[in-house]
């Protein structure tokens, strides 16, 4: 008899262990690492609605047709926040001290992943008007924003010293391919630092 | 008095060979602080600046490193080549090897600060998007190829290491009686350091390396990194 009590007490314990490991370590940390920053924050695009009122309408035309823009806003806090959050796997790097168009102008970026970057382009030629900024981020993003140029000075000023460091250490590392390695079963290309594997690249190996 | 300005002039003319004797002072090394490279760069563009310093600062190393080793290389060359057992004398001391590993470990040190303090593409806000970080990250050039150029530096610097702790090595097993061996006489007794061996103490590699003590940053606690999401 009192086995059969204990029976259901002791599978009710278990499920509220796990639940609270589960809170305690996953899901505290998958909380920590979500940010208001999440999907898009019509914030700017509200504030400047006056001022240029075509994309208050092209946001609408885009939500309208399913298309999903993504960091519409972005504070400064919500940048820090997300990347301490990535930084706590690994050194990422710092945020720009500079503002983003994401912060002071109104700025989307849209996935090229499931192509809603090709409507929102389609979309923005009827719709936009005035200066538009559209740029291809190399990581999979499509950027569009009313700003000037994001990229600063520096991208164009180079580096004699590093350019000659990097023709040289690429004719150098022919034989051994730069040091870079293939993890089997992983993709991309990795270096060796310390004891940890950095993956360098998504294609085969270079030469 | 004149056997005072005797004592003088001979200990003039006895100067420079007490001088072999003793341990070459080398110049004091130091790269660019984080702080320096800071007021010029702000984002991701500005990681230019941090690779180049990277660059300047193995240049230098090499620089005085060469300029220490260059007479020690090719005695131990040919000493190696004659396979003979014969103590030498490198011209270089134990203490000249130690400070120039001191600098090269101090350079390493530097250019791991570089690296945890580069800026991330503005685009990193993607990952909220299910877009894979190293995805973004690698495809904005401005971080990848910035990011490279300090991970070759980095072992550029390790194989500098490496080559000295094996002259070190090299020196103390051969160098018993070499003139110039005056100090640094403690490192005979100690185990030989296995030249680029993983985890050797001596020799700090990649994340595993000691503090820099040119900007005093903090060496965060080591951290296990996801290497394939």
């Amino acid at each position: 008899m009192l086995a059969l009590r204990w029976y259901p007490m002791k599978s009710l314990l278990l499920a509220l262990s796990v639940t609270l490991f589960s809170m305690l370590f996953l899901g505290v940390d998958a909380l920590a690492c979500s940010s208001s920053c999440s999907g898009c924050n019509p914030h700017n695009i509200n504030i400047y609605k006056k001022k240029h009122p075509s994309w208050k309408l092209f946001y609408e035309k885009v939500i309208a047709e399913g298309v999903k823009p993504i960091s519409c806003f972005r504070s400064r806090a919500c940048q820090e926040q997300l990347l301490k959050c990535y930084n706590r796997r690994r050194d990422y790097g710092r945020v720009a001290k500079r503002a983003s168009n994401h912060e002071t102008r109104i700025a989307m970026d849209f996935s090229t992943r499931n192509g809603h970057h090709i409507r929102a382009r389609e979309i923005a030629k009827t719709t936009l008007t005035g200066n538009v900024r559209q740029l291809m981020h190399g990581g999979g993003g499509f950027h569009m924003s009313n700003g000037a140029s994001e990229g600063s000075r520096l991208a164009v000023r180079g580096s004699r010293a590093v350019d000659s460091y990097r023709a040289k250490r690429k004719a150098k590392g022919v034989g051994n391919r730069n040091g870079y390695i293939v993890i089997p079963g992983k993709s991309g290309t990795y270096l060796k630092r310390g004891n940890e594997f950095i993956r360098m690249t998504w294609e085969p190996i270079r030469s | 008095m004149k056997k005072l300005i005797r004592l003088t002039i001979t200990l003039c003319i006895l100067s420079p060979a007490l001088g072999e004797a003793s341990p070459k002072k080398i110049p004091v090394f130091a790269c660019a602080t984080v702080q320096s490279i800071d007021k010029e760069a702000e984002d991701c563009d500005g990681n230019i600046l941090f690779a180049e310093a990277a660059v300047l600062c193995l240049n230098k190393l090499k620089d005085l490193v060469d300029a220490q080793t260059a007479s020690a290389k090719k005695l131990m060359e040919a000493s190696t080549s004659a396979h003979t057992s014969e103590a030498a004398n490198y011209g270089i001391s134990m203490d000249t090897i130690d400070q120039l590993l001191r600098s090269a470990k101090q350079a390493n040190a530097q250019v791991a600060i570089y690296m945890k303090n580069i800026y991330v593409p503005e685009e990193f806000g993607l990952v909220e998007a299910g877009v894979d970080e190293d995805e973004i990250l690698l495809g904005e050039k401005c971080y990848s190829e910035n990011r490279e150029t300090l991970l070759w530096v980095e072992q550029d610097i390790d194989q500098i290491i490496d080559e000295l702790e094996a002259m070190k090595k090299m020196s103390a097993n051969l160098g018993g009686s070499s003139t110039t061996r005056k100090t640094g006489q403690d490192s005979l007794s100690a185990p030989a350091v296995k030249a680029g061996g993983q985890g050797s103490v001596g020799n700090p590699k990649g994340r595993d390396r000691g503090q820099s003590d040119i900007s005093g940053t903090e060496k965060k606690p080591e951290k296990l990194a996801p290497t394939n999401r």
